[in-house]
């Protein structure tokens, strides 16, 4: 999620502490009701996305700063390519979307996905595949220059 | 690229990322948060103490003084000290309930859009409305302690109405020019922050079939 949010090294290490904070002070109102990456990953968004200060300055991001360290050592260049191209599309979408991707990329069911961001099943699987057309003509066009 | 082939690439990138040892963590926790929210916080606490010792030494140093124009002036010190307390509890009460992190993300944002709409119109209208109050105020003060010159041509009475009106007009006039200076630095504070969060909340409510 810091990789998506935060706008570089800095950005990522703040975004990361504030959600260990907020985490952290969220921790005793846990109650189980639901599960408890739903809890976490609920708290992580709001604070990723509630931060909009920061937010404005991360949309000018490009590769190669925002590819994070852990996946610059990847030895095999097709994958460090396809990764590249998703973080460079995913930083073209906006905050929601960039939601739903990550959550998609988790392999988070549209259920689960419903109770963290709050959006109706049927709506995200529209948004969803919204999204994957828009990051395909993305990639494309990064494909042929255009 | 498709997403499904990504899925498991996007699970490399997590199992390669270092986990945080316990020392780290406590090293984290010990730093403040730097949420817009919380700082909002303690800037309204630290607001809060400047105005209470302020006021106070001012309001009893007055009083110390013991002349009646002096007492009246720590009464209006006390008055608007009086606003900023209400000013204060309203804010804390709004920035307290902005913020609900284990929320669904569109709940949270909702809220956060409606007390940030209303923490806008709290700044818009304590800050607009200060200044007539205490013009208004200050100028009854100086009429009181004021003595009146003894070849006016009109009653007392008739002498306050006269005054209490043009003090009214003069406050409008004034008041005028600070609401809409008052309205675009607010909006220079928190105008792109409060359209950015409605767009947000937009797209999240955004019906899937509209099209």
């Amino acid at each position: 999620m810091c990789h998506i949010y935060g706008r570089d090294e800095a950005g990522k290490e703040d975004l990361y502490q504030e959600i260990v904070i907020q985490l952290w002070k969220a921790y005793g109102s846990f109650r189980g009701e639901s599960k408890f990456s739903t809890w976490m990953y609920r708290i992580a968004l709001n604070t990723a996305i509630s931060d909009l200060r920061k937010q404005n300055r991360r949309v000018q991001l490009q590769f190669p700063e925002f590819i994070p360290r852990e996946e610059a050592d990847i030895k095999d260049e097709a994958k460090d390519e396809q990764l590249r191209q998703l973080y460079t599309a995913i930083q073209k979408l906006s905050e929601v979307e960039k939601a739903i991707v990550m959550l998609y990329l988790e392999d988070k069911s549209y259920e689960e996905m419903e109770e963290i961001l709050g959006i109706s099943n049927g709506n995200l699987r529209v948004k969803m595949n919204r999204i994957k057309d828009k990051l395909r003509t993305m990639t494309k066009e990064e494909a042929y220059g255009t | 690229m498709e997403l499904e082939s990504l899925k498991t690439l996007w699970k490399d990138v997590g199992a390669t990322t270092a986990s945080t040892s316990a020392q780290e963590l406590e090293e984290l926790l010990s730093k403040k948060s730097k949420s817009p929210i919380a700082k909002l916080k303690r800037n309204l606490f630290w607001e809060m103490v400047v105005v209470v010792v302020l006021y106070s030494a001012v309001i009893l140093y007055y009083i110390l003084l013991n002349q009646p124009g002096a007492i009246y002036f720590s009464l209006l010190m006390a008055m608007v000290g009086g606003l900023y307390g209400w000013y204060y509890v309203v804010k804390r009460r709004l920035l307290i309930n902005m913020e609900c992190v284990t929320c669904e993300v569109k709940s949270n944002l909702s809220t956060q859009l409606l007390m940030l709409e209303k923490l806008v119109k709290l700044y818009l209208w304590a800050g607009t409305l200060l200044l007539p109050v205490v013009f208004i105020i200050s100028g009854i003060i100086a009429y009181d302690s004021t003595p009146l010159p003894p070849d006016l041509p009109l009653s007392k009475r008739e002498f306050f109405i006269y005054f209490l009106i043009a003090l009214f007009l003069l406050s409008a006039v004034f008041t005028v020019p600070v609401f809409f200076l008052n309205k675009w630095y607010i909006n220079l504070l928190y105008g792109r922050h409060v359209k950015k969060l409605r767009q947000i909340v937009n797209e999240m409510n955004e019906l899937p079939f509209k099209n």
